[in-house]
């Protein structure tokens, strides 16, 4: 894959891909519809501020070199442009992980989520989970496989914009509802070698400010994901969609002129939806797959104790599917060493 | 995963368009020679069979993988042939070769059902056969769709054994060429494509010399066949010199036809083969779809360095324009599965100030 020529006249380089080859082999090759990518560029470049003019603001975006299109069907469009009716948005939602609320899982300090397998038994007959709380100090950030009664990913979308505007229940109206960039699903992209299952929030759930208190709270409720279908984007992995709910957490200017829903929302603005999600570690994973695609007899955290683990890391995309929104989250599947 | 996409309406967005491209194909004497080794001596670019009915030229040694099939060269008579007889090396198998060819190009008469011969002239009206034959089939790797009609050239040398493109006479190197087809006419279709006649040429404008065929080239196909009386009258008889494991042998191209294999008359050909060049054409079936950008589309995007704190970078204010900036198009099927991607050589920039149209060719 290399970098187009452009010294002279803008060419374009087209190519099928492998599912386009296999679709023409099958008989099944139908091109119905087209999106634009812009995946090379990095809007960060944009100098409002360049001391020659307006002209200058997009003269190093504008230089980007392009590389060739490739075949592969995860790596040419991962976002992509997007329409909206109106022309004068100044913010797009963000999204975010939750790591405030009790039952939200955080990140642990190697980046990675951990989802322990609950029939993994140390040789003195503790569990997976157990042993880990003892090596990472706590328990912030293991999910435990297809349990939904402890540790959940909680994902947040919104504007993280701070206090311009502030997270009121008018600005929602104003500049989410309004715009069109409610997320009312997200799609989770899994590999579904390792994960068997995505849950997504039943009809019960609700993350909302609790009267009087200044305080918020997540009632939580789980169903399977609708509609697991092979990814269209990544390769060997699965598609689930799961519902996002309208995120009814709002600015709550307390006694101490704070605003205290930044303690339970991780958007520092006019908020959107969320959505929780369980996850379920495939039961068939065999020891070879621990060696091939993991690691095995590691050690974790500090090490608190001498006990090694078998792991897998993998990842699970979740994206909006109004915005287009989307997220990485590092998972680490870990059971105890076999 | 894009989210936005924009229906392509294949009545009014896409069209379909042909194009002949053509390819210059100089196959130089140096391959025909035969004596490409590999470095470590155990291979040639000229491959034999054990059944000893053809050679095949390679551009490189034929046990590596980078090599080419580029020819392959054999020779044949008709079994109404002078040389046909059973005394004859490899009678059968030079019958054989000529039939295969024969009816696979040019088919059966109507009448007796037998098999058409080769003939110096576009009628096949059985007037001028050429019994006697050298066949040099080109790879489809070579000749692509067809070799393009008027392109094809052959130089043959007539010297000696030792120097058959004797440079001190003119008279030692004879091309032949198919100078009277054109893509007009000029040719004969039969059931095995269209066919045009070889004819001795010369001079840089090319005339013919005499108004005989000497041989025809078969443009779907990809075969050339030439008369094996074009060597009658080398120099000194000498097509086969000392073949293989027969010492102090000298035969000329009819003695060869009755008392050499397959292989040895191959063998002597390629000794005797100079530049071969033609055209070959490939027909480009192309889809162009007209991805359509409107002014009030695509002007946002969900990369995620387009924001800061969900601030879009490139406005300080809301009635700033928005801008993005195209590098890619992807075309989806209903179940948004990217069935082809297409990279534009710059960022193209989009803004609700200007539309445009990318223009997005899948060959087929």
């Amino acid at each position: 894959m290399a970098f187009l020529d452009n010294s002279g006249d803008i060419i374009l380089d087209a190519v099928l891909t492998d599912v386009g080859r296999k679709r023409m082999a099958q008989g099944q090759f139908s091109i119905s519809k087209f999106a634009i990518g812009d995946d090379e560029i990095d809007y960060a470049l944009y100098n409002k501020n360049h001391p020659s003019g307006s002209a200058y603001y997009d003269l190093e975006i504008l230089q980007t070199p392009i590389l060739e299109a490739f075949t592969q069907i995860n790596a040419n469009i991962n976002y992509g442009l997007k329409s909206y009716a109106r022309q004068d948005l100044l913010y797009l939602p963000s999204i975010k992980m939750n790591n405030l609320m009790g039952r939200a899982v955080q990140t642990s300090s190697v980046g990675v989520t951990y989802l322990a397998d609950p029939n993994s038994f140390a040789s003195d007959d503790v569990p997976v989970t157990t042993k880990l709380t003892t090596d990472l100090g706590s328990n912030l950030s293991i999910m435990i496989s297809a349990d939904d009664s402890d540790k959940i990913l909680m994902i947040e979308t919104g504007l993280d914009s701070g206090n311009d505007p502030v997270g009121s229940s008018t600005n929602q109206s104003n500049f989410i509802i309004a715009n069109d960039l409610l997320e009312n699903n997200f799609t989770v992209s899994y590999n579904s070698k390792f994960i068997s299952q995505v849950r997504g929030p039943d009809g019960n759930v609700d993350f909302s400010n609790v009267t009087g208190t200044g305080a918020a709270s997540l009632t939580t409720g789980f169903i399977g994901a609708d509609a697991t279908v092979s990814s269209t984007t990544v390769g060997e992995f699965h598609d689930a969609t799961v519902r996002g709910v309208l995120n009814r957490v709002y600015r709550s200017v307390g006694s101490g002129g704070s605003d205290t829903a930044l303690n339970y929302s991780v958007m520092r603005g006019p908020r959107g939806t969320f959505t929780l999600l369980g996850l379920s570690i495939n039961p068939d994973i065999p020891t070879s797959d621990y060696q091939e695609f993991g690691k095995t007899g590691q050690t974790q955290g500090s090490g608190a104790s001498t006990q090694t683990y078998d792991y897998i890391d993998t990842s699970i995309f979740v994206t909006g599917n109004n915005t287009g929104v989307s997220m990485q989250i590092p998972i680490r599947i870990i059971r105890i060493a076999a | 995963m894009p989210t936005t996409y924009e229906t392509l309406n294949v009545a009014t967005d896409s069209t379909t368009t042909k194009t002949i491209l053509h390819e210059v194909l100089p196959l130089t004497g140096t391959l025909a020679s035969g004596t490409y080794d590999s470095p470590d001596g155990t291979s040639f670019n000229i491959k034999n069979y054990t059944h000893g009915m053809f050679q095949s030229v390679y551009d490189y040694p034929f046990l590596s993988s980078s090599a080419n099939h580029i020819y392959d060269i054999t020779i044949g008579y008709d079994e109404s042939s002078q040389f046909s007889g059973s005394t004859s090396t490899q009678n059968s198998k030079k019958i054989n070769i000529y039939n295969q060819f024969a009816q696979i190009l040019l088919g059966y008469t109507e009448s007796a059902n037998t098999v058409r011969l080769f003939e110096n002239d576009l009628t096949l009206d059985n007037e001028g056969v050429m019994q006697n034959v050298f066949v040099i089939p080109f790879s489809r790797l070579i000749t692509k769709d067809q070799v393009k009609k008027g392109t094809f050239s052959m130089t043959l040398g007539t010297g000696s054994y030792l120097n058959p493109f004797n440079e001190s006479n003119a008279d030692s190197l004879i091309k032949l060429q198919d100078l009277s087809a054109s893509d007009q006419g000029g040719t004969t279709p039969t059931i095995g494509g269209d066919y045009g006649i070889l004819y001795l040429s010369s001079g840089s404008a090319p005339t013919k010399l005499g108004d005989n065929g000497i041989g025809a080239v078969f443009y779907q196909a990809g075969v050339a066949v030439v008369t094996a009386s074009v060597l009658d009258n080398i120099a000194n008889s000498e097509f086969i010199v000392n073949a293989t494991g027969i010492a102090n042998l000298s035969q000329s191209v009819d003695q060869a036809l009755t008392g050499s294999s397959i292989t040895a008359s191959c063998d002597a050909l390629r000794n005797r083969i100079g530049n071969i060049t033609f055209n070959n054409s490939t027909e480009i079936n192309s889809t162009i779809y007209f991805c359509r950008l409107p002014v009030n589309k695509f002007n946002y995007s969900s990369n995620p360095t387009y924001t800061l704190g969900s601030k879009i970078r490139v406005k300080n204010v809301a009635s700033d324009l928005p801008v993005s900036y195209v590098t890619t198009v992807g075309l989806y099927n209903a179940r948004n599965e990217l069935l082809a991607v297409a990279k534009l050589s710059e960022p193209l920039k989009k803004t609700p100030q200007n539309e445009m149209t990318l223009r997005v060719r899948l060959d087929y």
